[in-house]
């Protein structure tokens, strides 16, 4: 009897919870569609005034900034585009955020975003480093301003905003996968004294090798992410970057959801007020 | 207080458990970051070490609804290398305080066995004072042959470490028995402290913060993460069964990214001789040293 019931209370559970998502869903698409339009309707020059604005009066109740964003974009994810990372691109480098990683885990024929087909490669080398604008062409060097490369910099309320903003596509080779091609070559080197050396010594100097060379095969210097924002229906990292995004704040953004500078400036004032304690 | 509580179900919270069991799929292992004790103990005017005390009572709350909604493997992070940050006074509290529960597991080995409970300490145990070295060694010993429901107790841990206490197991013990070519995310890691043990299917952090403070980073790649703004002290078993709804009601959507990860993993293990009989050689060494170590641990004076 009890199992009937509790079977019945399942199915209604069920309905309900596939009602409210279908319900927020079509919330999400009306209230997207309806600002989407309004934008249109008022014109680029109305719509980028109300953005500065915007952000202005977000910059002035900042504590911090993130020096380093990332953004996570599900495999199921229809509503991303690159018309959207350049606005999100845009509103970063007006509140002073430093590098912006893309991480984009749908396919090439669901809509992944090639950061090259946005912006012209800053290194020919690697060809997974840009700019953002990508007209101006003076290289700004990494380690201005004091910033902590390689290392956890928990945002910066510094007040010298960048020119250009540093863009990483970040791969999903970039995450287990190279943290295992690290061990192979210190595998490999074995033998030699530097390995030896550090395996004769606290277990934090070979932390920082293993720190090291992953900086150094990703092709980048920049801090750890300190924000991400993920476009999925469920918060998950999907494999991003395991070694650097330890103390990385995660905002979930629904797919679907309408993206703006409103939204922007509530997760950098959300952002602002948490308050890392680094284990103490 | 017991490991495992004696937690009194209310009608409701009965139905509520069982509809869940029936409709859904139960999350098989489920970890949890339980932050907010300090926060919570300042809020109630009470010692910090108090309040990491209330927070081990709601654990061995949590044990008892993840055994009875048929959770199989827990994971918690109870002390962060970090933490030795903390004054030593507070480090001290904490570890008094493991002291005691980790002697009073001792005592109810017996009640373990019959939940099946096995408990793993998972972290740089060296890192500890020597006699609760011996204690978390010799629990567990006692509980190795239990499996019905594994605890992983997260004790002066990193994700950093752990990474690169796998990356040292394969420099130090890969010397005769495996190549360079078969180094692989796959056997990285079986060269991790949970090398016995699944994915968190759910990641759960108390007390409103978003961020995962570098726990089991390499492991919860396909977790559903589950943020709630109540203090750990403060969880009760709708928040627990709310994480559980969470669960059921996001896992379909990674159902698909998570295949795609498991094709990749037996791929991976192809190419990267993983099943060859030189990496399971080495892979038994490991598990062999281990235990060699808890043993000597436990039998030390």
């Amino acid at each position: 009897m009890i199992t009937v019931f509790c079977l019945l209370l399942g199915k209604l559970l069920f309905l309900l919870v596939v009602g409210y998502e279908l319900l927020q869903r079509f919330r999400d698409r009306l209230n997207a569609l309806a600002r989407r339009s309004y934008d249109l309707w008022r014109g680029d020059a109305a719509r980028e005034l109300h953005e500065r604005r915007v952000l202005a009066d977000c910059r002035s109740q900042l504590t911090k900034t993130p020096q380093h964003l990332v953004l996570v974009i599900s495999p199921s994810d229809g509503y991303v585009d690159a018309l959207l990372l350049k606005r999100i691109f845009g509103f970063a480098l007006d509140v002073g955020v430093k590098h912006v990683s893309v991480y984009d885990k749908r396919m090439k024929d669901r809509g992944f975003v090639e950061l090259a087909d946005l912006c012209r490669s800053a290194n020919e080398g690697s060809g997974r480093c840009f700019k953002w604008p990508p007209s101006q062409s003076k290289p700004e060097s990494e380690s201005r301003n004091g910033q902590n490369t390689n290392g956890y910099a928990n945002g910066t309320s510094g007040s010298h905003f960048p020119q250009q903003l540093q863009l990483y596509q970040i791969d999903e080779s970039d995450g287990h996968a190279l943290i295992a091609e690290v061990c192979r070559e210190l595998y490999e080197e074995r033998e030699t004294p530097k390995v030896q050396n550090l395996l004769s010594q606290k277990r934090e100097a070979l932390t920082e090798q293993i720190s090291g060379m992953l900086a150094k095969r990703l092709g980048f210097e920049a801090p750890e992410p300190d924000l991400g924002i993920v476009f999925a229906r469920q918060t998950c990292t999907f494999g991003l970057l395991p070694w650097h995004v330890r103390f990385t704040e995660f905002h979930t953004h629904p797919s679907g959801r309408y993206f703006d500078v409103e939204t922007f400036a509530s997760i950098l004032c959300k952002y602002s007020r948490c308050e890392q304690r680094w284990g103490k | 207080m017991s490991w495992v509580s004696d937690y009194q179900y209310s009608l409701a919270e009965r139905i509520a458990m069982r509809t869940l069991r029936i409709c859904g799929q139960i999350p098989h292992h489920v970890a949890f970051v339980m932050d907010g004790n300090r926060r919570f103990a300042r809020s109630q005017h009470i010692d910090k070490i108090e309040g990491h005390s209330r927070g081990f009572e709601k654990l061995a709350d949590c044990l008892r609804w993840c055994l009875d909604v048929g959770v199989r493997e827990v994971t918690t992070f109870a002390f962060s290398i970090e933490n030795f940050k903390r004054s030593s006074e507070e480090v001290d509290g904490l570890f008094n305080l493991a002291r005691e529960k980790f002697a009073r597991l001792l005592q109810e080995v017996a009640r373990l066995e019959e939940h099946g409970i096995r408990i793993r300490v998972i972290g740089n145990i060296e890192l500890l004072p020597l006699d609760l070295q011996k204690l978390v060694a010799t629990a567990m010993l006692s509980t190795e042959r239990n499996d019905k429901l594994f605890l992983n107790v997260a004790f002066a841990y990193t994700s950093h470490d752990e990474i690169t206490q796998a990356v040292e197991t394969v420099l130090r013990h890969g010397n005769e028995d495996i190549e360079a070519a078969d180094i692989s995310e796959r056997l990285l890691e079986e060269c991790l402290y949970t090398r016995h043990s699944p994915p968190p299917d759910l990641v759960f952090r108390t007390s409103g913060e978003t961020r995962l403070s570098d726990f089991m980073m390499w492991q919860l790649s396909t977790s559903v993460l589950y943020f709630s703004n109540v203090l750990w002290p403060q969880i009760t078993f709708w928040h627990f069964l709310a994480s559980i709804l969470a669960y059921q009601r996001d896992r379909w959507q990674l159902d698909d990214f998570r295949r795609r990860e498991r094709m990749h993993s037996l791929e991976l293990a192809k190419t990267s001789h993983f099943y060859s009989e030189r990496v399971q050689k080495f892979l038994a060494t490991i598990d062999e040293d281990r235990r060699k170590l808890l043993v000597r641990v436990a039998a030390a004076n």
